[in-house]
């Protein structure tokens, strides 16, 4: 499954989002503020199911804050540090 | 004194009775349980989000207390919340303890601590419905309510609120329900009789005099020992005695405090179980419709008991 759907299917089922599908959310729009409306709560939340679902760790809010913006960015986060893992794993 | 104001769901297509097959064993659990969907009519979606059932439970009985509540005599900024739970949000509790243990520290939900606290339901309620008194939780097993409606009595009484928004609110679980029915084959007795419920039910009570109440009010709210403490119980009252959460059996009350002996008229209810440690709420909910004066004694661990006399408008 394309990494952005599952972040998008982490996002509803973890953050107890309803009445909204994967599809209706779009991959630029905030998380926090506006768009989906998430809260400080919901971020130390994303934080944790990050590390659970794809076993990224985000460290402190200066990796945080750009890549909690929006689906693009954790997608790009994700995809970031899991590259860094394998390669890690590799040397 | 104090007016008892509404509460009590009158909503009880919301409680379903279902049963659960007992692991490792071929007997049911019976269970009463609450359907929180109607909540969706005091608050959106959105402000619903991560409350977990428990909570929910609170906030649908607060809502409705609300609704119903006189709105000459309800000014929010003026009312505090009083919470009652006997166990907490149990559901939770175990889902973040699981979460613990099967990830670890680092990865247990933090959503799931955040209303696995006491005062979670507390917090929701005062926040959904914008009610800016103090915000108390009491949790102290079968006393939980009286001890409530104690502080409750007290706030008023020292002016520190005009009314408060009081209630009790406890949840129905999977490793609750395995503890029950143990607890129930242990003493042989009907397992039916054990069966275990959750629910909510709220009041809101203010300083009203008596004439101008809408339901009641509450003439008496003591706790003790029945062992040690005479037990004074009104003539003019018919009597309800609940059994405890821990030792359902009335028995033993009955003997030390020579009620059974009574013979003036008095009805009395002897409920030998329990449907959840703060079921005192719906009793008390219940009596304002009777026609009587209640005397309603709600006994706890060891030898504590409850009581509240309970003086419904009707009469």
């Amino acid at each position: 499954m394309e990494l952005k759907r599952k972040l998008k299917e982490m996002i509803i089922e973890e953050l107890q989002i309803e009445d909204i599908t994967p599809d209706e959310i779009d991959d630029d729009a905030p998380l926090f503020g506006e768009g989906l409306e998430l809260d400080s709560l919901d971020a130390v939340e994303l934080v944790v199911q990050l590390q659970v679902y794809f076993g990224v760790e985000i460290k402190n809010i200066e990796e945080g804050r750009p890549a909690l913006q929006s689906i693009n960015t954790l997608a790009d986060f994700v995809r970031e540090r899991q590259k860094i893992s394998s390669d890690e794993g590799l040397s | 004194m104090s007016d008892l104001g509404q509460a009590y769901t009158d909503d009880f297509s919301s409680i379903k009775e279902q049963s659960d097959p007992v692991p490792g064993d071929g007997d049911e659990i019976f269970k009463l349980c609450a359907d929180t969907a109607p909540l969706s009519q005091y608050l959106s979606k959105g402000k619903l989000r991560r409350i977990d059932h428990l909570s929910r439970m609170g906030l649908l009985a607060a809502g409705k207390a609300i609704q119903d509540a006189d709105p000459t005599v309800f000014a929010k900024k003026e009312t505090g919340v009083i919470v009652a739970s006997g166990y907490g949000a149990l559901s939770t509790t175990f889902a973040f303890l699981d979460s613990y243990i099967e990830k670890g520290d680092g990865l247990a939900s933090p959503t799931h601590f955040s209303n696995s606290v006491h005062n979670a339901a507390a917090a929701h309620i005062s926040i959904g419905y914008g009610l800016e008194g103090p915000s108390l939780t009491v949790s102290q097993f079968d006393m939980s309510f009286i001890s409530a409606l104690l502080s409750a009595s007290m706030w008023i009484e020292q002016r520190n609120v005009d009314s408060v928004l009081i209630g009790t609110t406890d949840e129905y679980c999977d490793v609750l329900g395995y503890c029950i029915h143990g607890m129930s084959k242990d003493k042989k007795k009907d397992k039916k009789k054990y069966s275990f419920s959750e629910g909510a039910a709220f009041f809101l009570i203010t300083a009203q005099k008596e004439g101008r109440s809408k339901y009641g009010w509450f003439e008496e709210i003591t706790m003790g020992n029945y062992e040690k403490d005479t037990l004074n119980i009104p003539e003019d009252c018919d009597l309800i005695v609940s059994g405890s959460s821990t030792n359902p059996d009335t028995d033993d009350f009955f003997a030390q405090s020579g009620l059974s002996d009574l013979s003036s008229g008095k009805k009395i209810l002897n409920r030998k179980h329990c449907f959840s440690p703060t079921d005192s709420s719906m009793d008390a909910a219940y009596s304002v419709q009777a026609s009587k004066k209640i005397c309603y004694i709600k006994l706890g661990q060891g030898k504590e008991y409850g009581k509240i006399i309970i003086h419904p408008k009707l009469i």
